[in-house]
């Protein structure tokens, strides 16, 4: 009995946590005047299969802000221990749809989680650099993150946050083109990935040079 | 001799074995020369007394073995990544 409650509570509670971050989208699409631009049709589409999501890192309202742009398509965001873990934070994004990943140690479970949610068609949203950017200038990107990407054989789609957070403000979500990766060069794993990292890097960064007009 | 994973078809497989497959998965997932691994040499350590791996090629075994032998192996002491006989032992104590 007590187990049948557990499951219905939490079930109701998970319910609960997405109603709210529903109607906090909206909030956030009228406060911060939000839009979606697709540089390329084809983005679209890649994300109706399940895709990697990288962005620029400059807010920690970006992890909220890019699934709640996204609201139609169910978008997975990759979110550090530290932040998953404290008290206020962890009971709505053990709820929602964050995946954890400690850069503390040598975690390998947001792999398994991230391809969990690739295989059932979702998006996954990571922002490669680990961190946030300080004033405004890219840091370098961990080129882990293009695991699941090469286990999954699914693309990686950049995007570029553009804008401040300022309050009635155009806050614009730029999509990019699926970046073609390959994998299967010779040579180490490591300097593969590294290498497709910063073509997926300089790709990003065009897109934060967006015109917010 | 330890039994695999309920679940998956694996004939049972004694160290040595799991040995021989984390050097086959290694070379394949990471793009190792088979002649340049070994069991005893350092995985992590800089080139020439190590194959000087780094976090990402450490992600790729954790995978694999995880995938392969079912044993997960996140936050694992370093001390089990030391060489290919310490992951085989390590895997070895831990396949269900």
């Amino acid at each position: 009995m007590r187990r049948w409650l557990r499951i219905v509570g939490n079930a109701v509670f998970t319910g609960i946590m997405h109603f709210i971050f529903f109607l906090s989208g909206i909030g956030v699409r009228l406060l911060y005047r939000g839009r979606i631009v697709y540089t390329d049709p084809a983005a679209k589409a890649a994300m109706q299969e399940g895709a990697i999501l990288i962005a620029n890192h400059q807010s920690h309202k970006d992890g909220f802000f890019v699934p709640q742009m996204l609201w139609r398509k169910k978008v997975y965001v990759l979110v550090t221990s530290k932040w998953y873990n404290k008290k206020l934070l962890h009971p709505m994004f053990s709820h929602l749809r964050y995946i954890p990943i400690d850069l503390q140690q040598t975690d390998s479970s947001w792999i398994a989680q991230t391809e969990d949610a690739l295989k059932k068609g979702a998006c996954v949203l990571i922002f490669p650099e680990g961190k946030l950017e300080t004033n405004g200038v890219p840091e370098e990107f961990h080129a882990g993150f293009l695991l699941p990407a090469k286990h999954q054989n699914v693309p990686v789609i950049p995007m570029g946050i553009v804008g401040n957070y300022r309050p009635f403000h155009k806050q614009t979500l730029v999509i990019g083109s699926p970046l073609s990766l390959d994998f299967n060069g010779k040579g180490r794993l490591s300097a593969i990935l590294e290498r497709e990292s910063e073509k997926c890097k300089e790709q990003v960064f065009k897109l934060t040079q967006w015109k917010n007009d | 001799m330890q039994c695999c994973p309920v679940g998956k078809e694996r004939k049972i497989m004694n160290q040595q074995e799991i040995a021989e497959k984390i050097k086959t998965l290694i070379c394949e997932q990471l793009g190792i020369d088979a002649e340049d691994l070994t069991d005893e040499i350092p995985l992590f350590a800089d080139a020439p007394e190590g194959l000087d791996l780094d976090s990402i090629d450490s992600l790729e075994i954790i995978s694999a073995i995880d995938e392969e032998f079912g044993v997960s192996m996140t936050g694992v002491e370093k001390e089990v990544f030391y060489n290919v006989n310490s992951l085989a032992a390590y895997v070895a104590a831990h396949i269900a």
